[in-house]
């Protein structure tokens, strides 16, 4: 692609220099402050309250489990392999099993982990990936509208005029284009999480226990807070690439 | 110098036609509404030559050179800028500077900031030329203040800025002095000048003030509604086996008129006292001693040389 080292550097330059980036980065700032008055607020309630969603883990509730898994399977026998690899409730029913089997095995009483950070606990963990999801919502946004300034605002202010009469063939100014624009927002991505987990320390205890996780249904690991952390935000990372429709898996 | 052609346009057309247009022409063989506006045009510019687009607003002077730039497709012919075809390769345009149409830069960048970043595009360039240049054009006083803030003689010198920074072979003005007081265009024409003649950059500019055109370029093409009526060289106009132009102002004028209508030959009028007269220039020594004969005062012959304001009335009408 000719000419797109140059029209890459330009478009960085051209996001950093023309200021949005720091009022991206100040309203990440306004925004910090004021979902973490409202993180304090809610689970300051929510964790008085005794919410459980999950049974406990009980010899009981482990063969229930496996027995939904095993009836429901038993539903999908004459199905090709397809087909059973899509349905999402073979997979969680499957994967809800395994988990139970797990914990009751290991003698392991647990807080309900999802995605969506320790449930109902006030903890430095969970303040990160609840800060972490907002967080994704917005930079998503920024870089949808961005990534469509920097083409259709262009045609409007006649700058695209100007680029396409430089050597830079079409291909290597869409390419560079996007690519400035999701570099940028995984820098902005990066500053939330550290920019979280600086104030998640600070303000809240650090919830130390294991995390216990279920990988494609089959296989059960225990990892650390930090390294569930970092799934966590390699997670958001890829959900942000879907939105902008690089969907890698199928390159 | 040699004579390369540095653009050569063979047998271009361009329509402009909606897209809807467009699928009832094709598919529907429909008669539909569409502006022709270039008609097999065909033209060379040579190595180093200053070359002049002249034509009313809508002639398709700009049509022309977007085509040149490779900024709209063609419907018909060829265009080759160094040799190469134009649509085969944007490559080429690293050795062409353009404005095109106004000059759109980022109105919230500064006019230093824009050269830069355009300097970027290009594979980038010191900060000592793009100094000179902002000076060169007269904006060292307004470099630092949004694009945005210019008036349009100032985006207009910006824009010769951004076409000139990177010395190209090949510039493609569309016209710069648009918007340019006095001096401006004295100062770009001087400019210009010195880039021909010191650089030996050719320079394809288009206008429609023809005695700057006059002053500047060396060959001149006319198009009228889209087709191209004259390609002069410049140097042969004004050439003393051509037709003058002469005002006489005298006592008599009718008999003057009567007497040089005697003469035979010669285009004579009379119009609001003043005997006008169009004929070679050394007939009119002999005007002048018909007149004396027939004992008529003459107070004054003026000489009215033929410009491109003439050649341009004659073929565009």
């Amino acid at each position: 692609m000719i000419g797109f080292s140059n029209i890459f550097k330009a478009e960085l330059y051209k996001l950093v220099k023309l200021k949005t980036l720091f009022k991206i980065l100040l309203a990440i700032v306004i925004i910090f402050i004021a979902f973490t008055l409202l993180y304090s607020l809610i689970y300051n309630v929510i964790g008085n309250m005794d919410i459980t969603i999950m049974p406990d883990v009980t010899e009981e509730n482990v063969e229930l489990a496996e027995q939904s898994y095993e009836a429901y399977a038993e539903q999908l026998d004459g199905e090709n392999a397809m087909v059973k690899a899509h349905d999402s409730n073979l997979y969680s029913l499957k994967a809800t099993a395994k988990l139970y089997r797990y914990l009751y095995d290991n003698n392991l009483d647990f807080n309900l982990v999802t995605l969506f950070g320790s449930f109902g606990k006030l903890s430095a963990n969970g303040y990160i990936t609840y800060i972490l999801g907002i967080m994704s919502t917005v930079i998503s946004i920024f870089a949808v509208v961005t990534i469509i300034k920097s083409f259709a605002g262009e045609r409007t202010q006649g700058t695209l005029k100007m680029q396409l009469l430089r050597p830079v063939s079409k291909e290597a100014m869409i390419t560079a284009k996007f690519l400035a624009v999701l570099v940028v927002s995984f820098a902005l991505y990066l500053f939330s999480f550290i920019l979280a987990g600086i104030v998640g320390v600070i303000a809240y205890d650090v919830d130390a226990k294991q995390v216990v996780a279920v990988l494609n249904a089959s296989h059960v690991v225990t990892m650390s807070p930090f390294g569930a952390l970092i799934v966590y935000f390699v997670y958001y990372v890829q959900t942000h690439l879907h939105i902008l429709r690089l969907d890698y898996s199928y390159l | 110098m040699e004579n390369n052609i540095i653009i050569k346009v063979e047998n271009v057309s361009k329509i402009y036609l909606s897209p809807l247009n467009r699928l009832k022409r094709d598919a529907l063989k429909k008669e539909v509404k569409q502006v022709k506006a270039l008609d097999d045009v065909s033209l060379e510019v040579k190595e180093g030559e200053i070359f002049g687009l002249l034509g009313a607003n809508g002639s398709g002077k700009t049509t022309l050179i977007k085509l040149i730039c490779n900024l709209i497709t063609k419907d018909g012919g060829n265009i080759t800028v160094f040799g190469k075809d134009v649509e085969k390769d944007r490559a080429y345009l690293q050795e062409v500077g353009a404005i095109v149409e106004a000059p759109t830069m980022f109105k919230n960048l500064t006019g230093r900031e824009n050269l830069r970043y355009f300097a970027s595009l290009s594979g980038g360039l010191p900060e000592q030329r793009i100094d000179d240049i902002l000076n060169l054009v007269g904006l060292r006083d307004r470099a630092d203040s949004k694009f945005g803030t210019y008036s349009l003689g100032m985006q207009q010198r910006l824009g010769i800025a951004q076409a000139i920074m990177s010395n190209p072979k090949l510039l493609v003005l569309d016209e710069p002095i648009n918007g340019l007081d006095p001096d401006g265009i004295m100062q770009m024409r001087e400019l210009f000048q010195k880039l021909s003649k010191t650089y030996g950059t050719t320079i394809l500019i288009s206008s429609h003030i023809l005695n700057e055109m006059q002053e500047l370029c060396d060959r001149v093409a006319i198009l009228v509604a889209g087709k191209i009526v004259a390609i002069k060289d410049l140097k042969e106009i004004v050439d003393s086996t051509q037709k003058v132009i002469a005002r006489i102002a005298c006592d008599k004028p009718q008999e003057a008129f009567d007497a040089i209508e005697k003469l035979g030959d010669i285009e004579v009028k009379l119009v609001d006292g003043q005997v006008y007269v169009r004929c070679e220039n050394e007939k009119i020594a002999l005007i002048n001693k018909e007149l004396v004969k027939k004992d008529i005062s003459i107070f004054s012959i003026t000489i009215k040389k033929r410009t491109l304001e003439d050649i341009y009335k004659e073929l565009a009408k």
